[in-house]
């Protein structure tokens, strides 16, 4: 399917609530007119041509999905040559965005960072280990929990000015300062969320910067290089409908900066330790597992972001000022 | 996920958190571990396999490509944003 979608179509990912009620724009616009997206838990999927005619949604079970995009296909084959071929130069694109979606572009000079959560499950030793279906609810199938056990994925922004402030101005050897509250507000309010890629909600946007240590402190210096060894740790909480959703990991890492470009070269950061009362679902219900359960979330640089590698991080979606900007609340 | 690897990953890793104790604060991750740590809890090559499609975040930028190069769109989307990343 992978393969068939590559070659055939033109994939685009898009938010179907912002895309059908929020953007008053061409792409607006469009989606409005073809209704080619549904705003529904569990998303929605559609063929529509460049010109604007939708040959259909898709509902069926997804081990139908080959077969349905090679009916589109051939639905599309079969139009008439004007359905077929668009003047590129009728697209506009660019014309008028909506500032709320210019509001979630990539600000120039942001470091994108690639975060993945993982739960994970304990053994008899109580050791670390991939997540197994007895760990989730009784009932839970077993397709359900391998797609449970995956790494889910968000992404991390780090405004061009803060992670200047990363930087030592006049490093040395065994140096150790702490990392800038704003970024310290930023990953404990929305990157250390196990709840991530199970549900929208987010669990500890009230976080404050105290509710967590990070330190950074040079391993190695020279004139062409610096590395610093980020290490921490955090002790979130936040009150939940059934029960308080806690969240308390280790962070340990390594960041490398090329000093004469002053640019990232390596954000390779870990956070490991125990979840409870997590993930909740949109209703606020605990669903999936219930109890203590450890979760690792890896964070990765991304030197440069392809299209979709600029997607905006879950914890921007709602207001980017407040994700970009964090501050204490008082 | 290839559960030999993943067999042989948690193994590695399972020496240094024996200790982590729900009841307590985490243990400090070791740096020695770090490496196979991270390499665990990162995307595995057969997850998220929708990331080796070369996805469009708008539907201008897909209608003009799709144009083009001749081909219809695939339009996914997700309620609470699209569904590669934001949920």
């Amino acid at each position: 399917m992978i393969e068939l979608l590559k070659s055939k179509f033109v994939c685009v990912a898009v938010d179907a609530r912002k895309e059908r009620g929020e953007y008053k724009d061409a792409d607006g616009d469009f989606v409005r007119a073809t209704n080619c997206v549904t705003v529904t838990a569990s998303g929605s999927i559609c063929v529509v041509t460049a010109g604007g005619k939708a040959l259909g949604p898709y509902s069926g079970p997804g081990r139908e999905m080959v077969k349905w995009l090679q009916s589109k296909l051939k639905a599309w084959e079969a139009l008439p040559e004007a359905d077929r071929t668009t003047d590129r130069s009728a697209v506009k694109s660019d014309q008028n965005v909506d500032p709320r979606r210019a509001a979630l572009a990539l600000p120039n000079g942001a470091l994108v960072i690639r975060v993945f959560n993982r739960h994970l499950g304990w053994d008899e030793k109580k050791s670390i280990r991939y997540a197994i279906a007895d760990d989730y609810l009784p009932g839970t199938s077993k397709v359900e929990a391998e797609r449970y056990a995956m790494a889910q994925n968000d992404f991390m922004w780090v405004p061009e000015k803060e992670w200047r402030a990363l930087i030592p101005s006049d490093p040395h050897m065994g140096q150790s300062v702490e990392v800038p509250a704003s970024f310290a507000l930023r990953l404990f309010r929305w990157h250390l969320d196990p709840a991530r890629g199970f549900t929208e909600g987010a669990n500890f946007a009230a976080s404050r910067a105290a509710d967590g240590k990070l330190t950074m402190t040079v391993q190695e210096v020279s004139p062409n290089k610096l590395r610093l060894a980020l290490v921490g740790h955090a002790d979130l909480k936040q009150t939940g409908r059934d029960e308080v959703a806690t969240f308390r990991p280790a962070l340990f890492g390594y960041i490398e900066i090329d000093r004469p470009s002053s640019m990232f070269t390596r954000f390779d950061v870990v956070a490991l330790g125990t979840a409870s009362g997590l993930p909740t679902d949109a209703n606020g219900k605990v669903a999936f597992r219930k109890g203590e359960y450890p979760v690792g979330i890896a964070f990765e640089l991304v030197k440069n972001p392809t299209p979709a590698e600029k997607l905006h991080p879950r914890g921007a979606r709602d207001n980017p000022t407040a994700y970009l900007e964090p501050k204490e609340r008082k | 996920m290839n559960r030999a690897f993943a067999a042989v990953l948690a193994c590695v890793a399972a020496g240094c958190f024996s200790n982590l104790d729900a009841a307590e604060n985490p243990a400090p991750i070791p740096p020695e571990r770090f490496d196979k740590l991270h390499q665990m809890i990162r995307v595995q090559p057969d997850e998220q396999r929708f990331w080796q499609i070369p996805w469009k975040l708008t539907i201008s930028e897909a209608r003009v490509q799709a144009a083009v190069e001749g081909k219809p769109i695939f339009v996914w989307a997700g309620a609470g944003g699209a569904p590669i990343g934001v949920c």
